[in-house]
């Protein structure tokens, strides 16, 4: 997992949910599922 | 400027106020007009979503305020929720009214003043704002984090419970290995003392092959066992996962009453707004903003030269002018309603998928787990029993078999006698170790996942948390931009103004403002009150000419000026001759009359 890559990619996306004001932990929980965070890591 | 406010506040008939540029002095006779003056400036100004923390700006007996600048008119409905009430500032503010209206309940003025920190409000001037949403207290990367960090106590439990029976896994193959060793021994003694003794081969066939059978049945009986005991821990974990599918399903019917008609009524708001914006539909909005452009179009195109060049009517470029500003006005109103209609479309769709999702993951699929779990109850229960059965047969022949060999002993060697005793009993506890390692093993395979689990739930917990370390990173730097922009105004601002008390003014890495005087640093507390108000009014001035260089109002209250009225003379000159700022009002109290007056000196 390119870790940088994939930090930037979900402040980019957890900053815009807040800027709606419509973000929820659900959707952190799915973006974090779609990142596939720690699924390819070590 | 003609302003026009009616039902702001404590001003219930529409009152006209003639604003000159410049200086602005509104008088009144009460609190009341000089409040509800300022309610009508902030009306103008802020945006929707900062006016519903504020329903006193509109008359208690009112549902409607209504306030105009030179016939551009705001209608604020005090139910600020209805859609058709989402009407733009006619100045916008962007939340920064902290930098204009100098009064006393200006809590950033009041911090400046007191010589507390300002930083909470200089995230107001970035993104700064939404970064916090994200990590404070209640922020939802706060609330993952937690929730990872529960998940990955839960999950590591199991994880040690798996580590655990992998250690008692290596012992009982360690013990196999000494046991196993013990018997191949005393086979080799055995084996060594029949060479010696005279058997006949009879009789020794039948020994062996009974040995075997009985290894055999010790054996399988041992591993079935094994098998019923790690069965039954996998039901007992399996009646605890359907209760809690249970307690799911329970929760979600408190959460969600009526989920389908929860479903229902937000696909009915979808489509009283694709009803709204419909292409198709002659009065929807996508329609009119057409409509609009066409005309502009229609007018940029024809009216040449005086003549409309489609009918020939006179049309001078003044008119043409008037009428493309009236026409791009309706068409920025139109675009601000489209916007507004399709942001709810959008949430009003991220909320059918969420409500959606949840009835899948937490109603459906549980009900769908538990009928599954329930199956396989039954299905181990019975394996159970029909192992049960199966350990009793292989009990019963194993009774005949060692009753045979018992008789076989009888007849041979004492000594040999002995030696095969203690072979049987070897056998016996190699089996017994054997049935152990299968329940292990079978126990270890049910746990083992939350060993993988763990991982990655670890790593997505360090990795939310690397994310809010980054953005508190961010957050501090961007404070530090926003101050450093205020810090670069602060003293050419001070030194224009005449003023020569302090060598410096900054705000400090704490977020305090701090103060030189004759090369000294000065504590906030040492100052006089004037020179602490002045002091904040600069900062302020800083401010707006930073983030709000054209916006046309700057409002001081009587009770600021009236510390250093010359200070603030000087002030007023500075904020009408070298800013942008159009119209500098100062409110102030007047003993008579009960209109609200305007003059243009102090």
């Amino acid at each position: 997992m390119k870790t940088q890559d994939t930090e930037q990619k979900f402040m980019k996306e957890a900053v815009r949910l807040a800027k709606d004001r419509s973000i929820s932990v659900f959707e952190i929980r799915n973006l974090l599922d779609e990142l596939k965070v720690g699924e390819q890591e070590e | 400027m003609k302003l026009k406010l009616q039902n702001v506040g404590g001003i219930v008939k529409p009152t006209e106020i003639i604003l000159k540029e410049g200086l602005n002095v509104i008088r009144a006779s009460n609190a009341t007009g000089k409040t509800s003056f300022t309610h009508g400036l902030k009306l103008v100004s802020l945006d929707n979503q900062q006016l519903r923390n504020h329903p006193e700006f509109i008359n208690d007996f009112s549902d409607k305020a209504i306030v105009e600048v030179d016939g551009e008119k705001r209608i604020i409905e005090k139910k600020g929720l209805s859609p058709m009430s989402k009407t733009a500032p006619l100045f916008r503010i962007n939340g920064r009214q902290d930098i204009i209206f100098a009064m006393p309940e200006n809590e950033f003025l009041n911090s400046v003043i007191k010589g507390e920190p300002i930083d909470k409000f200089l995230e107001g001037f970035s993104d700064a704002q939404y970064y916090k949403q994200l990590i404070e207290k209640e922020g939802v990367l706060r609330e993952v984090r937690d929730e990872l960090d529960n998940e990955y106590g839960n999950l590591n439990t199991e994880a040690k419970n798996a580590q655990s029976i992998r250690k008692n896994l290596e012992k009982e193959k360690k013990e196999l290995e000494t046991q196993q060793k013990k018997k191949v021994t005393i086979q080799t003694k055995l084996e060594e003392m029949k060479s010696k003794i005279k058997m006949n081969k009879e009789e020794e066939g039948r020994l062996s092959q009974l040995t075997e059978d009985i290894e055999t049945f010790e054996k399988t009986i041992e591993r079935t066992k094994g098998t019923i005991k790690s069965r039954d821990g996998t039901i007992k974990e399996m009646e605890v996962e359907q209760k809690d599918c249970k307690d799911a399903i329970e929760r979600f019917k408190k959460e969600f009453k009526n989920v389908e008609s929860t479903i229902e009524d937000l696909n009915k708001k979808i489509e009283e707004l694709e009803n709204i914006l419909g292409e198709d539909n002659n009065d929807g909005l996508y329609k009119q903003r057409e409509d609009v452009e066409g005309e502009i179009e229609s007018t940029e195109k024809n009216v040449d030269g005086g003549n409309c060049l489609a009918c020939g009517r006179t049309y001078t470029q003044a008119q043409k002018a008037q009428r493309l500003k009236v026409l791009n006005k309706q068409k920025d109103e139109i675009e601000m309603k489209i916007a507004s209609f399709e942001s709810d479309f959008e949430k009003y769709n991220t909320k059918i998928d969420y409500t959606k999702k949840r009835r899948n993951e937490d109603f459906l699929d549980n009900k769908q787990r538990i009928d599954v779990l329930d199956s396989d109850i039954r299905e181990h229960t019975k394996s159970n029993n029909d192992a049960e059965k199966e350990i009793e047969r292989n009990k019963v022949n194993l009774k005949s078999k060692q009753e045979a060999l018992e008789l076989v002993k009888k007849n041979v060697d004492p000594k040999i006698k002995k030696l095969l005793d203690d072979e049987e009993g070897l056998k016996r506890q190699v089996n017994a170790i054997l049935g152990n390692i299968s329940e292990y093993e079978e126990s270890y395979e049910a746990v083992e996942d939350s060993e993988k689990e763990v991982v990655i739930i670890k790593a997505k917990y360090e990795f939310i948390k690397r994310v809010e370390n980054l953005i508190r990173e961010e957050l501090a730097n961007l404070k530090n931009v926003v101050k450093n922009d205020f810090n670069k105004k602060i003293m050419p601002i001070y030194n224009k103004l005449g003023f020569k008390d302090f060598k410096n003014i900054e705000i400090d890495s704490t977020f305090r403002i701090k103060v030189n005087r004759k090369g000294k640093e000065q504590e906030l507390n040492r100052l006089s009150t004037s020179e602490r108000v002045t002091l904040g009014v600069v900062v302020m001035l800083a401010g707006k000419e930073e983030y709000l260089p054209d916006y046309p109002f700057f409002v001081l209250d009587e009770i600021t000026t009236a510390y250093d009225p010359a200070r603030f003379k000087k002030i007023i000159e500075y904020l009408a001759n070298e800013t942008k700022t159009q119209y500098t009002i100062v409110t102030a109290f007047s003993p008579t009359g009960d209109t609200i007056k305007v003059e243009h000196k102090l």
